[in-house]
Parts: C-alpha cells; sequence; structure tokens
C-alpha cells in the first residue's frame, strides 16, 4: 500500500504533488518535502542498507545528519556518492540504491559474514592472515571491504562552484538559539551569515522537553523579522564541516543534490555555534534491527513529514526526553504499548499519560528479536527480577542528548564533562568563537533563550556595537528541565549478543571490551583498534556512549577517558567542490608573440619550464625529430638560425648602489664592466647552491640589466628582493623585472652579421664597434631594439630584443628576408644540442646538490679580488669537507655511435659500483657525427684521458674523459 | 589559509603572499669574521619555537614589501604584522 | 607473548574472547634505566625492540607523552618505496622495505603489508630526467623502476583518466616501482611494542618529557617528566617534529624546522586501485586501504607549524589536482583530514646521529619517515648500543652540517 504509515494530516510535505523516484530499482511515491528516508518509512520499507563488517540488515535510525543506518548512492547524471538517505530530498526521477550490500538490502549475500562474526571481533586481521603472508588473503578481505563504486561521471551534469564571503558574525545552526543569534547580530547592521543544514526548518529546538504553540508564533515573528534584513545571508541545506584558523569556516550547500554543489569559505570576525544537540541511542543486545530508530527520528519524521513507520510501539529511554514524542504518538491516535525508563522511580511523571501504557521504570532491554524488522523485546529490572516479553513494531530509543562539539573541537575548543547532562560541554576556545543554546549545554527552553541573549549581548558589546534590547519571551507553563540518568550500557546482558555502539562500522560493546582487554586503554586506541567512530556517520550517536563505557570499564573519570578527537570534516564532502583542477586557467601557459608563426611552421611545442610554452624544434614535412634537431643544429654551425628567446628572465637594477648591490649577488665582479658591456656570472644562494646564470649588463651609470635562465624567474625575483629589502636595505636600488616587456629574436650562425648588416639601423655591427658581450640600444628595421652580443650556441650570435608588439614584425622580416641565406627557425633541443657541444652548463642539467662554480669550471666567474658576495661563504666552507667534488667533463665513447644514457650513473669498476658520477647531458651532435656527452665526476678534472664506467641498465660501457667542450674550443667563433 | 594584515594593504589573503621562510638576523656585514659554527647557526639553524615564531612572508601579488609576521606555531594566530627592516 | 594465529583466534572464539592477553605490559616507573627512548612512535617502538633484540639491552623505557603510535606513525599515509636518488639514501630504504616484507612474521601481528607497486605519472620533460636518472642509479642496489607507456599506465589505473594529450600537464611517460607498498599505520606500532614488551622492554605512555637533563661533565644524566626525573646514561630522542623542543632544553641547536603535513581520506568504496599513485609533477599521491578508502597526499604546509591541522589553501590544490587527474572522483567525498609535525633538515634527509652531548642521540628529520621505520629503528639501535653509526646511515649524521654536506634528494627539498 503506497505511503501506509503516512498520517492524513500534518507535516511540512506537499500532499498535492506526488512525487516517484526508484529505491535498489524498486519505485517509491512520496510527496513533495520528502527525504528519501521519509518517503521509505512512509511506504513501510524496512530494510533499507547493511551494515559494513557483519552486513546485518539496517533501516533508518534518526532523520538527520547523525544518521548511521542507511546511506545511499545517488544514481544517474546527478550522481553522488554516499549521502545519508535523511539529508536527500526525493524529486521526480530520481534514482538511488542502497550501498554494500549486493543484490539488495533485504537478500544481501554479504550477510555470510554474520555466520562468522564470532571470529572476527575488532582486530581479527591483527592476529591472523599473515602465516605464510598476508597476500594470499587481501584480495578477499579487500572484496568485502569498500561500501559502493565510484558513482558514473561520464555524463553528469552537477555543477561544481566554490565562493569566498567574509562577514562580522556567522551564526552557524539554526534552531532557536541559532535564529535568537542571527537576529541579534543583524540588528547591528553588520554582515551576518547565518548557515543551517536543513531546508527551511528555522527555530526548532534540538531537545523535544516541551511544546508550546506560542513559542511557535514567536519564532515565526523573529523569522519574519530577519528575512527583512538586507545585511543578512541565509544559506539553507548547507552543513559547516570544516573550522580552520583564523574563523576560517567552510561549508557545503546542497540545495540541489546532484545538480549544483557548492563550497563556502566564510571569514567571520566572530563565529557564534548554534548546533544544537543530537540524541544518541542506547547500548543494548540486537539494539540495531530495523524498526529500532531514535526517538528524536521518530519525532521529526511524525512532525515535518507526517510519517509513524509503526502501529505498536515501545519506547527505551535513560532520560525525560522522550515523553513529548510519547505525547505526539498518541495524539496522533497510535498505541504505545510500554514505557521502559532505566531510572527506578521513572525519568518522567508518566501519571498523566493514558493508564494502558506499561510504564517499566528501572528496566532495561536484555534481547530484541526480529530479522528484518524489529518484533519484540525482553526486558528485566536492572536491580534483577523477572524479564518481561513486549511485542511492537518499533521501538524508539532516547540515550540521552550531546551537544554537537564537532566544530567547536576543530576551532580549538576545549570541552568537559557535565554530570547533570551526562554528557561533554563546551569550555573555552583559542578562536573567536562562542557556543549557545543547547550546544553550550543549556538543555531547557528559558535558559537556552537567556544564555544566548545574554552571550549575545556581551559579544555585540565587546565588539563595541550598540546592542538593541531583546525581549526574553514569557512562555507559561514550560516544565521542562531536562534530567538523565547515565546509562552506558546493560547490566544484564548476555556477553555472547551484539550491543552495538557504532551501528556505522559495526562496533560492539565486546569490541571495546576487548581492546581494553588487550590493553588499548586511550579512547584514540581504541578507536583505532576497533575503529570506532570512523565511519561515514563519524560517530555523532555513538561516540558518547563509547566514552561512558571505557570510563566504566576503566575507573577513570570521563573527563580523564575524553571524546574521540572529532576532525574534519563534520560529515562527508565531495571532492568536486574541494578543488577545482589546475587546468589551463588556473595554471595558464605563457606563450610569446610569435607562437602563432610557430605553430604555422611545423613547431612542436611544450612547456619549457615557468609556464612558457615554447617551441622544441620545428617539424619539417615528414622529418623525425632526430632530423628535424641535426638540421636545426648544421643551420646554426654553418650558416643561419633564429631562436626565439623571448621567455629569457629579465631584471633592471637601478640606483646609485646598483653595483654594490649586484656584486654581492653575483659571483663576478661588477664595478668593471664597461657601460655597453655585460658579464657571464653565476647567482649563489647563501647557502651556495647556484640559484641561476646569467649576464649583467652595464647599460649607463647606475644602471644594469640582468638577463637569466627562464625557469627560476620566481626564485631569483625572491632572492633579490630578499636581499634588497632586508639585508641591503642601506643600498639605494630599484629592481624591476621585465621578463614579459623583453621580447627577443636571437639571430645566430657565422652568416649572422653579413644577414643584419642589411637592414636599417643605426647600430654598428663590426666587430670592433660592437664586441662579444656587448649591449646597444636603438633602432633595427624601424623598430626600437637593445641588441645584445651573446651566445647560448657558441656561434656569432645577435640578440636582438623588442617590445612585445613588435616581436612578430620583426621575426617574419627576419624569416622572410634571411631566406636567400638558408635562415632556419630552431628550438629549445637543438639550442640544448649546440650548448652541451660547446660544454656550456645548463641548471637543470650540469647543477646537482652542492656543486660549485669551480667544479662547473667556471672558477673565472669568481671575482679573485671579490671580498663578499652571497654564498662565498658557504662554498669555502663546503670546500673544506673532505668529499671528493664533483666536476664537470666531457664522456665520449670509443664507438661515435654508442650514446651514454642521460642520468647514467658513472662507477668505480665492474665489481666496485660505488657511485662516483653521472651524465648530465648527452646528445649526437652532428658537427661531430658522433654522439658527445657532458658528466659530473668525482674529481673530474683531475682525470683527463682516464677511462671510466658508465653503467645502465645492460651493464657497463667505457668512456674516456675529456674537456667539456666539443666545438670551438678557443671561443673563436662566437667573438668573431 | 591566513588572512595576512599587511601594514601597506590591510588584511588580505594568504594566496597574495609567498611566504619567505623562518626569521635569521639581517645578513652580517663580515661574514668572513664569523666563527664556522657561527655562520652554520646563522645559515641553518631556525628557530623553530613551538608557540610565538617570527616568519617572512613577501607581498608579491600586493605592494611587493617584505614583512615580517610573528605567527603563533600552534593556532596560527597572527600577533603582528609589520616591513621586515622596521627597527 | 600469547601467540596470534587463525588457530588462536577459533580457540578464543569458543571464550568469546575473553582470554586475550594484554598486547604490552604496564610496569611502575622506575628511577632509572640503561637507555630512555623518548617518543612511543614508529621509530621509538623499533629502535627499542631491536635494542632489545640485536644487542640485548633490556632495560629500556620507552617515554611517550600522549598514548601509543599516535604521533606521526599515526598520521601518515603508509607509503613504502625506495625510490631514492643518492647512493647515501637507496640501500638504507632497500633495507627497510625488505624489513618490512617480514614484518608481520617476526612481529607475530599482522601489518598487512601489502606490495601493490608504486607507480609514478611524469608530465614534465624535467621530472623524466630526474626519474631516468633515479631508474639508473637505483638499479645499482637492487631497487627496481621500470618505464611503462601511457597507454599501460591507463590500462593499469582505469580511473586515471586526466592527463590527455590536449591537457594542460599530458601525461607523458611513467615508472613502476615493484617495491611500493602500503600497509596498516597501528598494526606497525602495535606490532612493534608488543613485541618489544615480551623482551621486556617498558613503554610508558601519558609520560611526557618536559627536559633533557645534562651532568656537570656534559655527559647526558637523563631526562624530567611529568612523572618525575629519569636517569639513563643513554637516551635517544625519536620524537620527530618535536626534536627542538628537546634538545633546546640542554641547549644543542639543530638545523630544523617543522612543519605541518596533512593527509585525508574518501570514503570507503569497492576496490578500484591497487598501486600507489604518485604524481610528482602535480604534488598529489594516492593509494587504496584494505578498508576501501583512498588514502590523499599532498605537500606540506607553508611557514612552521605544530597545529596540525589542515591548510585549506594546500588541501584544496592537492584536490585539485588529483581531480585533473581523476576527474571521476568529483563525485567522491572526504571523509576524514588530518595533519601531523614533521621536522625538516636543510638537505630534507634525515638525521640519525650522536650529538655533541655524550649519551645524547636523535633520530630527527624524517620527512616520509614511516617507511624508514624498521631500518630507522635497527640502525638506531646499532649507534645506541655500540656508538658507532651503522653502515646504511654513517651518511646521515649531524656532522655533515658542519661542511654543508647535503644528501639532496630532490622532489623533497624546501628551498625557502
Amino acid at each position: 500500500m503506497l505511503n501506509k504509515y503516512r498520517l492524513t494530516t500534518g507535516g511540512a510535505i506537499d500532499r498535492k504533488v506526488p512525487i516517484k523516484f526508484t529505491f535498489n530499482g524498486k519505485i517509491i511515491e512520496g510527496y513533495l518535502g520528502d527525504t528519501v528516508a521519509s518517503a521509505l518509512l512512509s511506504n513501510g520499507i524496512n530494510t533499507t542498507g547493511r551494515s559494513f563488517k557483519y552486513h546485518r540488515p539496517r533501516g533508518i535510525i534518526s532523520a538527520g545528519l547523525e544518521e548511521a543506518g542507511t546511506f545511499i548512492e545517488v544514481m544517474g547524471k546527478k550522481g553522488a556518492s554516499s549521502f545519508p538517505a535523511t539529508m536527500v530530498p526525493i524529486e521526480e526521477g530520481l534514482r538511488v540504491k542502497s550501498i554494500n550490500c549486493w543484490p539488495n538490502p533485504s537478500v544481501d549475500f554479504g550477510q555470510v559474514m554474520q555466520l562468522i562474526s564470532p571470529l572476527i571481533p575488532s582486530g581479527f586481521y591483527y592476529k591472523t592472515f599473515f602465516q605464510p603472508q598476508w597476500k594470499t588473503f587481501e584480495p578477499f578481505i579487500r572484496k568485502m571491504a569498500g561500501l559502493a563504486d565510484i558513482p558514473e561521471s561520464e555524463n553528469s551534469t552537477t555543477t561544481y562552484d566554490s565562493r569566498d564571503t567574509h562577514c562580522e558574525f556567522l551564526v552557524i545552526g539554526g534552531g532557536v538559539a541559532g535564529l535568537v543569534a542571527a537576529l541579534m547580530t543583524a540588528r547591528t547592521g553588520k554582515r551576518v551569515v547565518f548557515v543551517d543544514n536543513h531546508m527551511e526548518t528555522f527555530g526548532n529546538w534540538s531537545l523535544p522537553l516541551n511544546e508550546s504553540s506560542s513559542i511557535k508564533q514567536w519564532v515565526q515573528t523573529l523569522m519574519d523579522e530577519l528575512n527583512g534584513y538586507s545585511n543578512v545571508r541565509i544559506l539553507t541545506k548547507t552543513m559547516a564541516w570544516g573550522y580552520r584558523e583564523q574563523n576560517l569556516v567552510l561549508a557545503y550547500e546542497t540545495r540541489d543534490v546532484g545538480k549544483r554543489e557548492l563550497a563556502w569559505r566564510i571569514r567571520s570576525r566572530n563565529v557564534i555555534l548554534s548546533m544544537g544537540c543530537t540524541e544518541r541511542g542506547l547500548v543494548f543486545p540486537h539494539n540495531d534491527r530495523p524498526g529500532i530508530m531514535l526517538a528524536s527520528g521518530l519525532l521529526n519524521y511524525c512532525r515535518n513529514y507526517a510519517v509513524i513507520p509503526g502501529d505498536r510501539i515501545i519506547l527505551y529511554t535513560n532520560n525525560n526526553s522522550i515523553k513529548v514524542l510519547a505525547k505526539a504518538l498518541l495524539e496522533k491516535g497510535k498505541e504505545i504499548v510500554a514505557i521502559i525508563d532505566t531510572h527506578e522511580e521513572g525519568l518522567s511523571d508518566y501519571t498523566d499519560l493514558p493508564k494502558d501504557i506499561a510504564v517499566y521504570s528501572g528496566h532495561e532491554i536484555n534481547m530484541t528479536t526480529g530479522w528484518n524488522r524489529f518484533r519484540t523485546v525482553i526486558a528485566s529490572p536492572i536491580m534483577g527480577g523477572k524479564s518481561i516479553t513486549l511485542h511492537g513494531d518499533l521501538l524508539a530509543v532516547s540515550g540521552g542528548w550531546n551537544p554537537n562539539l564537532q566544530l567547536w573541537i576543530q576551532s580549538g575548543g576545549l570541552f568537559s564533562y557535565a554530570d547533570e547532562l551526562a554528557t561533554f560541554v563546551p569550555t573555552n576556545s583559542e578562536q573567536n568563537v562562542i557556543a549557545v543554546g543547547s550546544l553550550a549545554g543549556k538543555f531547557d527552553f528559558t535558559g537556552e533563550i537567556t544564555d544566548t541573549v545574554q552571550k549575545i549581548s556581551d559579544l555585540i558589546t565587546t565588539s563595541g556595537l550598540d546592542i538593541k534590547p531583546f525581549q526574553i519571551p514569557e512562555i507559561d507553563k514550560l516544565q521542562d528541565k531536562y534530567s538523565i540518568r547515565p546509562y552506558w550500557e546493560s547490566e544484564n546482558a548476555d556477553v555472547g549478543s551484539k550491543s552495538f555502539v557504532d551501528l556505522m562500522n559495526d562496533v560492539t560493546l565486546a569490541d571495546i571490551k576487548l581492546a581494553l582487554r588487550e590493553g588499548y586503554d586511550d579512547i584514540e586506541l581504541v578507536k583505532r583498534y576497533t575503529t570506532l567512530g570512523m565511519g561515514l556517520d563519524q560517530g555523532k550517536t555513538g561516540n558518547v556512549n563509547a566514552s561512558g563505557i571505557i570510563s566504566n570499564a576503566t575507573g577513570k573519570t570521563l573527563d580523564e577517558v575524553g571524546l574521540i578527537k572529532y576532525r574534519s570534516p563534520v560529515s562527508p564532502v565531495s571532492f568536486g567542490v574541494l578543488g577545482k583542477p589546475e587546468g589551463e586557467i588556473v595554471k595558464p601557459y605563457k606563450t610569446t608573440p610569435i607562437t602563432k608563426w610557430n605553430r604555422e611552421n611545423g613547431a612542436v611545442l611544450y612547456e619549457a619550464g615557468a609556464n612558457w610554452k615554447r617551441p622544441g624544434y620545428y617539424l619539417l614535412r615528414d622529418e623525425s625529430m632526430m632530423d628535424a634537431i641535426n638540421r636545426e643544429a648544421m643551420a646554426a654551425r654553418t650558416g643561419l638560425a633564429i631562436y626565439d628567446g623571448s621567455p629569457l628572465a629579465t631584471f633592471e637594477v637601478k640606483g646609485k648602489d646598483a653595483a654594490r648591490f649586484l656584486e654581492l649577488i653575483f659571483t663576478i665582479p661588477i664595478h668593471d664592466i664597461p657601460v655597453g658591456m655585460g658579464r657571464y656570472g653565476l647567482m649563489l644562494t647563501e647557502e651556495g647552491f647556484i640559484l641561476d646564470d646569467g649576464v649583467c649588463f652595464n647599460m649607463a651609470e647606475n644602471w644594469y640589466q640582468l638577463s637569466l635562465s627562464t625557469g627560476n624567474v620566481d626564485l631569483v625575483h625572491q632572492h633579490l628582493e630578499k636581499h634588497l629589502q632586508y639585508d641591503f636595505t642601506h643600498l639605494d636600488v630599484t629592481l624591476t623585472n621585465l621578463t614579459l616587456q623583453w621580447m627577443n629574436a636571437t639571430v645566430c650562425g657565422s652568416k649572422a652579421r653579413t644577414f643584419l648588416q642589411q637592414f636599417t639601423t643605426d647600430i654598428d655591427l663590426t666587430p670592433e664597434a660592437f664586441p662579444f658581450m656587448g649591449i646597444r640600444d636603438g633602432e633595427f628595421n624601424g623598430i626600437p631594439a637593445r641588441i645584445a652580443r651573446v651566445s647560448f650556441t657558441g656561434e656569432l650570435s645577435f640578440e636582438i630584443n623588442v617590445r612585445p608588439r613588435d616581436l612578430e614584425q620583426l621575426w617574419e622580416i627576419l624569416v622572410q628576408r634571411g631566406d636567400n641565406y638558408g635562415i632556419t627557425p630552431i628550438g629549445s633541443e637543438t639550442n640544448h644540442v649546440l650548448r652541451v657541444e660547446k660544454g656550456f652548463i645548463s641548471l637543470g642539467h650540469e647543477v646537482d646538490g652542492k656543486i660549485d662554480p669551480i667544479d662547473l669550471g667556471l672558477g673565472w666567474v669568481i671575482g679573485k679580488g671579490k671580498k663578499d658576495f652571497i654564498g662565498k661563504r658557504a662554498i669555502e666552507l663546503n670546500r673544506t669537507s673532505k668529499l671528493p667534488r664533483k666536476e664537470l667533463v666531457g664522456l665520449v665513447s670509443r664507438d661515435p655511435h654508442i650514446q651514454f644514457a642521460e642520468g647514467s650513473p658513472l662507477v668505480a669498476s665492474e665489481d666496485n659500483l660505488f657511485v662516483e658520477g653521472h651524465v648530465t647531458a648527452s646528445v649526437w651532435s652532428e658537427i661531430n657525427q658522433r654522439y658527445v656527452a657532458l658528466a659530473l665526476l668525482d674529481d673530474g678534472r683531475t682525470r683527463m684521458g682516464d677511462k671510466v664506467n658508465v653503467r645502465n641498465l645492460d651493464g657497463i660501457e667505457a668512456a674516456e674523459v675529456t674537456k667539456p667542450c666539443y666545438y670551438d674550443r678557443e671561443g673563436t667563433k662566437l667573438r668573431s | 589559509m591566513l588572512i595576512i594584515d599587511c601594514p601597506f594593504c590591510g588584511p588580505r589573503d594568504e594566496r597574495e603572499f609567498e611566504y619567505c621562510g623562518p626569521y635569521r638576523e639581517r645578513r652580517p656585514d663580515k661574514m668572513d669574521n664569523l666563527s664556522a659554527s657561527d655562520f652554520i647557526d646563522y645559515l641553518i639553524v631556525p628557530e623553530n619555537p613551538e608557540g610565538v615564531g617570527r616568519e617572512f612572508w613577501w607581498h608579491k601579488r600586493g605592494c611587493g614589501e617584505w614583512l615580517l609576521v610573528v605567527r603563533d606555531t600552534r593556532t596560527h594566530q597572527i600577533l603582528s604584522t609589520a616591513e621586515a627592516d622596521a627597527e | 607473548m600469547q601467540k596470534y594465529s587463525l588457530y588462536s583466534l577459533v580457540r578464543n572464539s569458543f571464550t568469546r574472547h575473553r582470554n586475550w592477553s594484554p598486547a604490552w605490559i604496564n610496569n611502575d616507573l622506575k628511577k632509572s634505566y640503561d637507555v630512555i627512548i623518548i617518543g612511543g612512535g614508529g621509530h621509538g617502538l623499533a629502535t627499542a625492540y631491536y635494542l632489545a633484540k640485536d644487542h640485548g639491552v633490556t632495560n629500556i623505557a620507552v617515554l611517550e607523552r600522549g598514548w601509543l603510535g599516535g604521533g606521526n606513525v599515526a598520521r601518515n599515509t603508509v607509503t613504502i618505496r625506495s625510490n631514492y636518488l643518492r647512493q647515501e639514501s637507496i640501500p638504507f630504504f632497500i633495507k627497510s622495505v625488505e624489513m618490512y616484507e617480514g614484518l608481520s612474521n617476526e612481529l607475530n601481528f599482522n601489518l598487512m603489508h601489502s606490495r601493490r607497486s608504486m607507480i609514478d605519472i611524469i608530465q614534465t620533460y624535467p621530472k623524466l630526467r630526474e626519474i631516468t636518472r633515479k631508474m639508473y642509479t637505483m638499479d645499482i642496489f637492487g631497487s627496481t623502476y621500470k618505464p611503462i607507456s601511457v597507454s599501460e599506465i591507463r590500462r593499469r589505473i582505469p580511473t586515471l583518466t586526466g592527463g590527455g594529450k590536449d591537457s594542460r600537464l599530458p601525461i607523458i611517460a611513467g615508472m613502476v616501482h615493484p617495491e611500493g607498498a602500503v600497509n596498516r599505520h597501528d598494526a606497525v606500532a602495535w606490532g612493534y611494542a608488543r613485541a618489544a614488551s615480551s623482551l621486556g622492554v617498558e613503554i610508558h605512555q601519558n609520560t611526557k618529557v618536559n627536559s633533557l637533563l645534562k651532568n656537570e661533565d656534559g655527559t647526558i644524566r637523563g631526562v624530567s617528566t611529568v612523572k618525575g626525573d629519569i636517569l639513563a646514561d643513554r637516551v635517544a630522542v625519536a620524537v620527530s617534529g618535536h626534536t627542538t623542543q628537546l634538545t633546546d632544553t640542554v641547549g644543542l641547536r639543530l638545523p630544523l624546522r617543522s612543519f605541518n603535513l596533512s593527509a585525508f581520506v574518501s570514503e570507503p568504496i569497492k576496490p578500484m586501485i591497487d598501486v600507489v599513485v604518485n604524481c610528482p609533477d602535480l604534488g598529489v599521491y594516492l593509494s587504496q586501504t584494505a578498508k576501501g578508502e583512498l588514502v590523499i597526499g599532498g605537500a606540506p604546509d607553508p611557514g612552521q607549524s605544530f597545529r596540525r591541522g589542515t591548510n585549506q589553501l594546500v588541501f584544496e590544490r592537492t584536490v585539485g589536482a588529483m581531480l585533473e587527474l581523476f576527474p571521476s572522483f568529483k563525485k567522491l567525498k572526504l571523509l576524514r583530514q588530518w595533519g601531523g609535525t614533521v621536522d625538516i633538515a636543510p638537505d630534507a634527509s634525515p638525521i640519525i646521529s650522536e650529538t655533541e652531548i655524550p649519551g645524547l642521540y636523535i633520530t630527527a628529520g624524517w620527512w616520509g619517515g614511516y617507511k624508514a621505520i624498521p631500518a630507522g629503528g635497527l640502525t638506531f639501535a646499532n649507534l645506541i648500543a655500540t656508538n658507532t653509526p651503522h653502515q646504511l646511515t654513517k651518511s646521515f649524521t649531524l656532522d655533515r652540517f658542519e661542511t654543508l654536506d647535503y644528501i639532496l634528494e630532490p622532489g623533497t627539498t624546501t628551498r625557502v
């Protein structure tokens, strides 16, 4: 029968809008306003899930985020994994299924696990399955574990997004205390954000200790006023899940499950937590059957969804909050079979209830029966006596109430055990956060409101804002003093029966006792040994019971035992809202102005450091990569080549102390660089690492320009700023990063000068007027240009720097008019070959660990007379070490066609595999018609001509140590 | 994710800044005068307090200033932010 | 020690598991010991075990400020591997991986050690170069790195659908490290504790050491704890993350900085990834536990920290990196996250060393120290027992910093 358990009136559902959805393939009908859980309950579907370990049938336990019984996967385009069934609103066409069972929750093959359950107490896996080895057993165990598969995402229509906001007051929790807090803070006119994880249910209070229609009216007036404030942002269906430093609160909005999920990062000067409390269960044998619910859950279904999924109801409690449920059920015409109260005199006054309700005070439940649905309880007096058997179809339990401390604890908040409440309440936090309402341990209505008003008034006053008086309503006849008798476990239960403490992870009382017996006596050890509180529900209904049980067993006070540390998140959050893939948007490529030209001319582009996407080589027709590189290399060596050097880092250093500053930054002397000339040098960190290499040009008096490598620009910039702004503040220097302001086309090859001289330029390109390492400003073919005679290829080379807007024009005219000279664009792979042939270093290859300039054969870049530069002391100290130096050498094989693999170690001998160096670069040198390599080798420079052993995966290859230069050793070409 | 109260730009998100290492003394004028062990101390033995510590942040995507941030390493609460070279 | 086996489990099920004896013995704290080990985490407990087993030193107290194994051994991502670059490092980690493989049987405690293979996903050429060099060097010492094609990567990790040709960082290569493994971190701590206890080692929880004590002649005298002073001629500090908090109390200054390193797990899902996936270019790695949760780790937070929290920026970047390669994981949920404090040396390599204070030994600078627990314990025990560094850790001594002889492992250094 459809909606068998639906009441004819009441509830916040719209009976005019029926909605069909499927649950495990079966069509279910509910109404607008239903959750999956309420719709299932109203249709009498009891068994809605299976437990994690034993695959016991489970039903729906609560009506909220604390749900530990039923998790579902949303299927289809809106697919989402593992939501509590209590938190997913139904809508037409929704398809959901239970997790962790096959084929369905009623007939789950996994239930064979129950047969062997005596063998698998907590931690059983630590004691077995390792002889002979774990891997024999692992596949089976792994298969049993895990809940669902990943939901399909191929055709997903879900969008994920995130927002940042900030406010003066953030109120989390939309109960009555939260509502009061939101309204009072709203009246200050400051920005308020009000977050609640329900749809539209403001002004409730967690503990149902009384009912009063006048409260409802009052709440409505508060809500109406709050809705009128434009400074208040109300986020419904939004769960605050994380609390970070500096009052950063993270929230997860799922107003529209499967359509749009949103992450909020909310920074608030003050945070007001009013998240109320959650009812905990009672620990008794077989307390997990479908049809056993939390009293608060049942009350919620009764009130908000007009569902009472049973006809003969038994109530079981250790506190007086259940009486409101009793009255509500009676009001709806339901039969209450009995009330079992653990206190010998009863915690409530039951005399005003109908006389036919049996009240068993001082009793506890020793056993329940019913497979797919709860059927009977056997209870007996706690002090001993005759047991009774009660038949029913629904058992509602209340084990007391726990403040929802999760965010409080995440904020750095402390807490302590309150005897009269039999639970933990907040004390102090290290952040600007206060707890109000029942979260703060104020469990009665008047106390809750008075306390909230007082705390918020104080907060507003200390914030220096004006406080508007807040009228506390006089609600008549509220007798809502909370009373509870701690009852952590049944006294007379059969030890063999399963009393669940954590329903989600199937952790029983016996498991906790076993852990304690075996020495896992700290609550965190118990947690890890038994997996208590580590399930999807994060132990919201079980953890405090566990503390009580441990306290009972160990004799420690509850404050000594403490509470399992709640970790972020409060409830699971989709990864989709937590991180955006980096992609092109977050980490865009930098491209040079001639990228279009490059693409049209066969360039193979890829990232080459610092996000620059640039040509590796240019493919002509059906050339191979090797062919292309060889062709390009030969063009540079024998004719004319052009290279897009735009990504090179450029810094400008100006000021009257510019030279003094650079003397400290570079290894080279700066003061004697003539105007219009540059000098190659290295930049070290204070620890002696080579940070970068490049050329320092003297542009004019007190004006230098640094041309550095591409990849390290950010680190170099930071390094320069650090020293300028902290160590050398007495120096008059300004530093500007011009990397993106100067683009360049580098023309190289022996014909470079002849070629460039054909263009109109006011720069004298003759070797006398413009020597190697010179730099000149002027016009080139009508374009403002700064030309530098530096060379990374070993050829005569002119680096023509222009504004970004001019590069394309410059490049095209050079390529066009260079046609007669066979001008050839070359990429970074070719550049690499050319520099290896010359033995020029590249940071990514030849710099390894504590390599210093001398190791690289660049001792000459260290100014001999320099008293100080950054890193000088460190390399001197490092050179006092007894360890050998790794020095840069060349390596050649006897057979020119044998290539040593880059990265291969050099070992002492076949028998002694001590690593004495490695191959840093290895290329085919077309001009030499052989492979050539560079390497770092222990004391390499003293070993010229020696044989060394290159070891690769196939064995050892002999190599001869040479000078690290294979082309134009005298350097006449680049100086020409 | 911190909010750093830049003395020049006001409170700004951590994403505008770069962490630039723990506090160290200003670079000695005469590095060679330090003993080897004093030099090592200066170079690689930083303060490592469980509590209030000092560190450098660079407001790279802001005013560009080099800042000294005093932060509690247990709570991440920032106690003060100032120009690094302020006396 | 009560033996664990399937047989004992079955036998105990008849008595409803009421006859299991405690895994370790609680003793009263004595006034003095031969050796005090500060830190009841992986390294501390392993060191105690090997001191007792290999060197016959059993008058040992392991002092833990909180609960057993509650420090970094409970806060890491259980990734075990030996793919290092330097000859100073590789043999040590090979030894540790080998020891782990036989440890369940040795300790009679199932560590659920699962040799899974680790697959490195390479997306940039500099990384490819670095990893190729690693491959050649590792091969010398017998650790394996095998190149695999992109299509083979996708075959072995079907959920890895990102990093395609047109993506920001296309996958260009991959490397398999067959020795890569995961296991159960709690079991490592408990297994060592139980085995050490059975050899006579005392383990004292909730015994925070406030300071170290020196004799007038400058040698170590003992420790001052919340439960009073305890004396020993040899004191070993194994509190990675908080090393300087102790050494500062005797004026010993160490080149260590403490950082927060965080990790997180997804909800449990059915088995889907049976290797450890490491994506060094994006800075994320993950594996799936026996329970079905994905364990995911990333980079350390900027700035020193003892907070054991999560830096939201770093976390979101890590999630973003994961989604870049595993887009379908956007539908999965974050279940739990946490942080741990690691102390890192300037070269990011470990320190297992005597100190300038005779009798005081430290094991510190562990970043990824979980994989090093067995060999770290073995070699540290050797150092404490013999006062000479073990062959495998002779480069990891403190004196390397006197001449700045760093052992630099690429990809692990913090340069600021």
